[in-house]
């Protein structure tokens, strides 16, 4: 008779998949990691290992009215553009294959706001003034020895890595200093996907040390 | 195995049995019947209980030899012994307060009318008894009820003893006589029992009758013995076997009864023809425990042949390491798209072998596959999995070769990996969250554990240790994977433990339900044989509920705890007219007499299927895929998969759907089955079904499927399979004082402790959930296992016995 759909996992009076092809939206009640996918997981949060919690998700007249939101775009637009300037640097193949995956994890990433929060971003935001591209690809290098293959793409890995780092950071800071209440939430929210973007990164660049 | 203490005959064809049997004898009443099996490939058949002596441990059967089954009965000597003596099942008679009653029998039931008789005449009723049969030569017990009756009529059809003519003449002599009758109790041939309360209906005198249509398991699982009562469905076996008489449905329970005729024929015209040539070789015994031996003998070794079990393969030695392996980058846009191709027997050859479909990877494929996993620092995979599998540390243990390690990964969250790897949805579970399906096909960690598991089961890497015994006691009821991973569980801390399984295997649905092709039964009776040679005691045949309840074993019989494991196996139909129809079956009940029973093997062993060659399965779930292609692989000429949504929606594994498809199964989508046409005869002709649409999604976005105007359809059928899921089986429940349930008859437990509503009793899997999956199953019964240690006060901080060497 009722039976769990093995999707959303609630219990429902016939044997099917209640929701077929709905995609779930889902937080953890500790990290308030967001997530959403066409199956809810059975255990709890990847990330901290907090109980989760299905939402329906948020709706916003205007998200790029919301200050986390904005800004939250507004950093993932500027690593983004760091990463396509930076390939067009880099010649050795190695360190293009890392900036390659770099360029393309902030693809996904500003995917996934657009997921969350529904920011559609059109292509004007995305094209940047070559001048003040040329700044900003310049300054990703700083520091790291590019005439080694293999040291130039630990280094830029290490850099994205800090820079991911310091946005967490950022909202983590941003969250406690405002009130209770949604935009405090999606800086939690933001807080705890720059976590994972950290976590992805680091676990490519052990992969690539062991190599 | 039970032994025929004695053997008395009847006339040609009747004879009484009385079986040592003292735990059924000890909890049998009037009214009760059994299952009764008499080798290993043997009919399970349905016998009502006609006597019983608790003090000598004794129950006795009236038994007429009319097919093979019954002619072998009546062939075994007094000393022989018989393999299952299931029971006592059923609900016991209501034998009430006294008044005047009249107990009917006719032939053969006369026996099982007997201990009523006995019943109500201790109970302080006036009783009037009437039997009959064709004639004296067949009469039995005439003693017998002479001593509990008050007035007893004894008929004959030919005059050659008592009065002449049939038990409803002499039923209306008595009622014509008796005013006050309360209440009549006939049981016999269909027939007379439906001419008994043609009589008595005029007069509204309340009329029992007691229905032993045509079972298998006999505990509600299969639906094979559903009889119309006031219209509304019934399980003999469950809700019977006594019925009111005014309301049973007899034209359709007699046409239903005639559903194996001619599979019956054959099997006793052979018997008949084999036993005739036996007896005719110069070597044949004139002592028949000898040649019912040797007979035996036979049949078993052919038997044991047809089922050789796949030898576990030779051990390989692993491959040393790869040197060192060059710097590339690796993630996700530089592994291989697509997840490594799983090896599987040719679709054409295989829709009509048993043999496992998959063939599973070889090390190069594991390897391969092992590559893909991106190692996530923190993997979305795992809260995928029900029971949380380390799946990036196994699978890098896979990828440095070390399986062993990686084996001893997945036994410590799951406790078979060997059945998980094969039947696991993974796609909607370890897989769907995996990070690379996200942007790739996603990697195949069902696969990969599959392959570990099956390389250990071939290697002895299970570690059987000896855990200190802590002397407290734990049944289990259901040997599904709930009940054993608990079992493993709970023997590992020194508990000791029982398992009482109701049929006559261990292993659940994983052995009735989930078809050889799909999960052989020997990576499940491996499971079994290491719980065994654990010290894990197995009980079958052992329906509690019935032989005892919850309250005698936490009571009398001794136990500190209980975990009720019992699935959800009773099966649910349409609802739509015509399901009474020969050739309507459950799932349960098809799969069962396939999977279980062996039916396909006829005429090695005896159970008939009964399936036609035109099949349409209802339902979209892994059942429906098994039913499918389990009649495609028994010799159906089309198969049709009948679902009233679409694809999506379905929720059986993909791997089923697309090798059901590749197989052959036809798929009607968007389908709805409205009414089951029928012959004549009482068997299925056609099925009507409806097109539907998806309508509009609700506020949460469902589409719900509506009927379709005019696209009405008939399907050229000969067979209709429900597989539209399960209920809970009410045995438990209704022995149960105080076990709270919730609205659908499922067991409430607590999610972390799996405890219910009485002390020390725990539960866990299909009959908490309701139909779910074995590894939800499985974790249930390890957090229960982990609810009942901590229960009995047992320290589970100390490192438990180990599941693997390391
Ligand atoms: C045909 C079929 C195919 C399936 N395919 C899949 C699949 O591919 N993947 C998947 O994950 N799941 C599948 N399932 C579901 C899965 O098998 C069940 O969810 C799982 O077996 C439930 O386990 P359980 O231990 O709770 O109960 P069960 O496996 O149902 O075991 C219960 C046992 O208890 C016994 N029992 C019942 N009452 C009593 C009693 N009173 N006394 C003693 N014993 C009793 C029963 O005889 C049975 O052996 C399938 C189910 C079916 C029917
Ligand atoms: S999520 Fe996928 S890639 Fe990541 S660890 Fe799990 S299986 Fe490997
Ligand atoms: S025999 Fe009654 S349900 Fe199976
Ligand atoms: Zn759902
Ligand atoms: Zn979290």
């Amino acid at each position: 008779m009722p039976s769990t759909c093995p999707k959303c996992r609630r219990v429902v009076a016939e044997d099917v998949i209640c929701c077929a092809e709905l995609r779930t939206t889902w937080r953890c009640r500790s990290c308030r990691k967001l997530s959403s996918g066409f199956v809810m997981p059975y255990g709890k949060c990847f990330m901290c290992g907090g109980e989760l919690e299905t939402i329906e998700g948020h709706e916003f007249d205007d998200p790029m009215k919301v200050r986390p939101i904005r800004e939250a775009v507004q950093f993932e637009l500027n690593t983004y553009h760091f990463y396509r300037l930076a390939l067009a640097k880099v010649t050795d193949p190695t360190q293009r294959a890392v900036l390659e995956q770099l360029y393309q994890n902030e693809v996904d990433h500003l995917h996934h706001l657009q997921d969350v929060y529904h920011t559609h971003l059109n292509d004007e935001v995305l094209d940047l003034r070559p001048d003040v591209g040329a700044l900003l690809a310049d300054r990703l290098f700083e520091g790291i020895d590019l005439a080694d293959p293999r040291a130039g793409a630990v280094g830029l890995y290490d850099k994205a890595i800090a820079m991911e780092r310091r946005t967490r950071d950022h909202f983590k800071a941003l969250g406690g200093e405002l009130p209770p209440g949604p935009e405090r939430d999606i800086c939690l929210e933001l807080a705890a996907e720059e976590e994972e973007h950290v976590a992805l990164l680091e676990a490519e660049r052990e992969q690539f040390l062991v190599r | 195995m039970y032994r025929i203490v004695k053997r008395e005959q009847f006339g040609p064809v009747t004879f009484l049995w009385e079986v040592e049997a003292p735990k059924v004898a000890r909890a049998a009443r009037p009214g009760h019947f059994l299952m009764v099996r008499i080798d290993a490939t043997g009919e399970r058949i349905p016998l009502t209980v006609a006597d019983y002596d608790a003090a000598r441990g004794t129950v006795t059967v009236v038994i007429q030899a009319i097919g093979k089954t019954t002619r072998q009965m009546m062939a075994l000597p007094e000393g022989a012994e018989i393999l299952d003596f299931v029971g006592p099942l059923g609900l016991p008679s209501a034998i009430e307060a006294p008044g005047k009653v009249v107990l009917v029998g006719g032939g053969l039931g006369v026996a099982p009318v007997y201990p009523q008789l006995r019943g109500f005449k201790e109970k302080g009723s006036t009783t009037i008894s009437i039997i009959g049969f064709r004639s004296r030569d067949l009469m039995f017990w005439e003693d017998r009820f002479r001593r509990y009756s008050d007035e007893l009529l004894v008929t004959t059809d030919d005059g050659s003893y008592g009065m002449k003519g049939l038990v409803t003449q002499a039923l209306q002599k008595v009622l014509d006589a008796h005013a006050d009758v309360k209440e009549v109790i006939a049981i016999g041939p269909l027939v007379m029992m439906r001419a008994c309360a043609e009589v008595t209906r005029p007069r509204r005198v309340k009329t029992l009758v007691s229905l032993n249509s045509i079972m298998v398991d006999g505990t509600g699982m299969c639906g094979s013995c559903r009889v119309t009562i006031d219209g509304l469905m019934r399980f003999a076996c469950v809700d019977g076997p006594d019925f009111d008489g005014h309301k049973v449905n007899f034209d359709e329970l007699m046409l239903r009864q005639k559903r194996f005729e001619r599979e019956e024929r054959e099997s006793l015209e052979r018997y008949l023809r084999e036993s005739a040539a036996v007896a005719k070789l110069p070597c044949a015994s004139s002592d028949p425990m000898q040649s019912i031996a040797v007979l035996r003998t036979l049949r078993d070794t052919e038997a044991q042949l047809s089922n050789v079990p796949h030898l576990a393969p030779v051990p390989e030695p692993l491959p040393p390491p790869e040197p060192g392996a060059k710097p590339v980058v690796k993630n996700i846009r530089t592994i291989a798209p697509k997840r490594t191709g799983m090896p599987e027997q040719d679709p054409q050859v295989r829709a009509r072998n048993f043999q496992e479909v998959n063939l599973g990877y070889s090390l190069d494929m594991a390897l391969g596959e092992a590559h893909r996993c991106l190692a996530c620092k923190k993997p979305r995979c795992v809260p995928g999995c029900p029971v949380g599998i380390d799946i990036p540390g196994f699978i890098a243990a896979v990828g440095r070769r070390d399986l062993k390690a990686a084996y001893r990964i997945l036994k410590d969250a799951n406790a078979m990996p060997a059945v998980c790897g094969r039947v696991c949805p993974q796609e909607s579970q370890c897989e769907a969250t995996c990070i690379v399906g996200n942007k790739l096909e996603p990697v195949a960690i069902g696969r990969l554990e599959r392959f570990v598991a099956d390389f250990a089961a071939a290697r002895g890497w299970d570690e059987l240790p000896d855990a200190p015994k802590s002397g407290r006691k734990a049944a289990i009821i259901g040997s599904g994977p709930a009940g054993l991973a608990c079992a493993g569980d709970l023997i590992k801390r020194g508990v000791e433990v029982t398992v009482f399984e109701a049929l006559h295997v261990a292993g659940g649905v994983l052995k009735y339900g989930i078809p050889e092709f799909r999960l052989p039964n020997h990576i499940i009776d491996v499971e079994i044989a290491n719980l065994q040679r654990l010290g894990v005691k197995f009980e079958l045949d052992a329906v509690v509920g019935k032989l005892f309840t919850i309250p005698q074993l936490m009571g009398e019989m001794g136990y500190d705890a209980v975990f009720i494991a019992t699935g959800a196996g009773s099966p649910k139909f349409m609802n739509i007219p015509g399901e009474s129809l020969n050739g309507v079956f459950s799932a349960n009940e098809f799969l069962t007499r396939v999977n279980l029973m062996r039916g396909n093997e006829r005429p090695l062993y005896d159970t008939p299927v009964g399936m036609g060659r035109r099949v349409a399965v209802v339902g979209a779930g892994n059942t429906a895929m098994d039913a499918a292609r389990v009649a495609l692989r028994i010799g159906a000429e089309r198969v049709f998969i009948v679902y009233r949504r679409s694809e999506v929606e379905s929720p059986a594994r993909i791997e089923e759907r697309h090798h059901a498809k590749d197989e052959g199964v036809q798929f009607l989508w968007l389908t709805n089955p409205v009414r089951i046409i029928g012959n004549e005869a009482g068997w299925v002709s056609g099925m009507e079904c409806t097109g539907m649409e998806l309508g509009e999604p609700d506020a949460s976005g469902r589409r719900r499927p509506i009927v379709k105007p005019g696209t009405g359809t008939m399907l050229d059928v000969d067979t209709v399979i429900s597989a539209l899921g399960t209920t809970a089986n009410p045995i438990i429940a209704q022995t149960t004082p105080g076990l709270n349930t919730n609205k659908w008859g499922y067991i409430e437990a607590d999610e972390t402790s799996c405890a219910t509503s009485l002390p020390g009793v725990f539960a866990g899997g299909d009959i908490v959930t309701g139909a779910a999956t074995v590894i939800l199953a499985m974790g249930a019964g390890r957090k229960a296992a982990a609810g009942i240690l901590r229960h009995l006060k047992i320290d589970t901080t100390a490192p438990a016995a180990v599941a693997a060497a390391s």
